[in-house]
């Protein structure tokens, strides 16, 4: 698994992202600039999903931090 | 083609031709379906639905499961299975289950013997003979019987042939026991049992619907919510009360996974099914 590669398809997907990884688990912490409502959107997660396989992770989950305004937690 | 009906029909003469049944019931769709089945079958003498009560098991499940045996007379009896005594269990192998079923199995063969019953059956269904399951080799060893596997019953099936009877677990989604929130090779403890168990409950307070699960990951909850549910609570506001319901229970950090819930998802994490063995 690449948290580097994975942060940079992220970005192209223009949802800069922090990529913490835990095994196969890819924990993704939005950075400020991010859209916070952005993973409302199904299509998105579905494409966020398929690159994680392809990186070799099985599962991605975002980070909820406290204040929920996008901010890295 | 058979219908459910028809798989109805003949769990009615498989349970006839045994005469009397233990049940190992634990409230949720299948044995729920399979207790009253047996019940209208043979009769309150020759049935007995038995709950093995312990940590892993959710208290909200156990106060569901006595509930629907009080709604249908169903003869019932409670007895304590502390699997986490097990050093082997509690452990988390990824044979876990067979620890559990072992333990449950040698609990209850001796109640059906006392009270001159059958057979001991479960709630395995056709669906579940796919997957992951070490269990399923306990019930073997100690002849416990899966009629619902064995006649090829669904879990939609289930369900259909539940509503059908008016048993209210019928739109009860899955609920299997809470050590499988933990990943394998992480001890299972009652105190991170309850942590699971509490944040499920607070998020089920909270208005969440449809299939959940908060898997553990030490200081980080991963909540695997349904796809309709997703949507719905990765909206920010919705997002940071979701947040606060899952930090009370005592998680440090709180994730929200974006592939949203997957049967045996921590099989796959940790390879022992491949991926897209997971729903």
């Amino acid at each position: 698994v690449s948290a580097d590669a994975f942060e940079r398809e992220l970005a192209v997907l223009g949802l800069p992202c922090r990529v913490e990884v835990r095994a196969r688990l890819a924990v993704l912490h939005p950075h400020a600039g991010a859209p916070p409502d952005a993973m409302v959107d199904a299509e998105l997660r579905r494409r966020i999903g398929r690159i994680a396989t392809s990186l070799g992770f099985s599962h991605v989950a975002v980070e909820l931090p406290g204040d929920v305004r996008g901010e890295t937690a | 083609m058979r219908t459910a009906a028809d798989k109805e029909a003949d769990l009615i003469a498989w349970l006839r031709h045994r005469g009397s049944v233990l049940v190992g019931y634990s409230g949720g769709v299948d044995s729920a379906y399979l207790a009253c089945v047996a019940l209208d079958a043979l009769g309150a003498e020759r049935v007995l639905a038995v709950i093995g009560r312990s940590a892993s098991y959710p208290a909200e499940q156990w106060e569901g499961a006595r509930r629907i045996a009080a709604q249908f007379a169903l003869p019932l009896v409670e007895v304590e299975t502390d699997e986490l005594a097990d050093e082997r269990y509690a452990a988390n192998p990824t044979n876990r289950c067979y620890f559990c079923k072992s333990v449950l199995w040698s609990t209850l063969a001796p109640i059906a013997a006392a009270r001159g019953l059958a057979v001991i059956v479960d709630g395995t269904n056709a669906d579940d003979l796919g997957d992951h399951r070490p269990g399923a080799q306990a019930a073997r060893e100690r002849q416990v019987a899966s009629p619902l596997a064995e006649l090829g019953f669904t879990k939609d099936e289930i369900r259909l042939r539940s509503r059908e009877r008016g048993i209210p677990t019928w739109s009860q989604p899955s609920s299997p026991c809470l050590s499988s929130r933990i990943p394998y090779g992480t001890a299972v403890t009652p105190e991170r049992l309850r942590r699971v168990e509490d944040a499920e409950r607070a998020l089920r307070a909270l208005g969440v619907g449809g299939d959940l699960r908060v898997r553990y990951h030490d200081d980080l909850a991963r909540v695997e919510l349904s796809q309709t549910e997703l949507a719905r609570w990765l909206v920010p506001e919705r997002a940071a009360q979701l947040r606060a319901a899952v930090a009370g229970a005592g998680f440090a950090r709180v994730a929200v996974d974006l592939r949203g819930f997957r049967s045996g998802s921590l099989n796959v994490l940790h390879g022992v099914v491949p991926q897209a063995a997971a729903q």
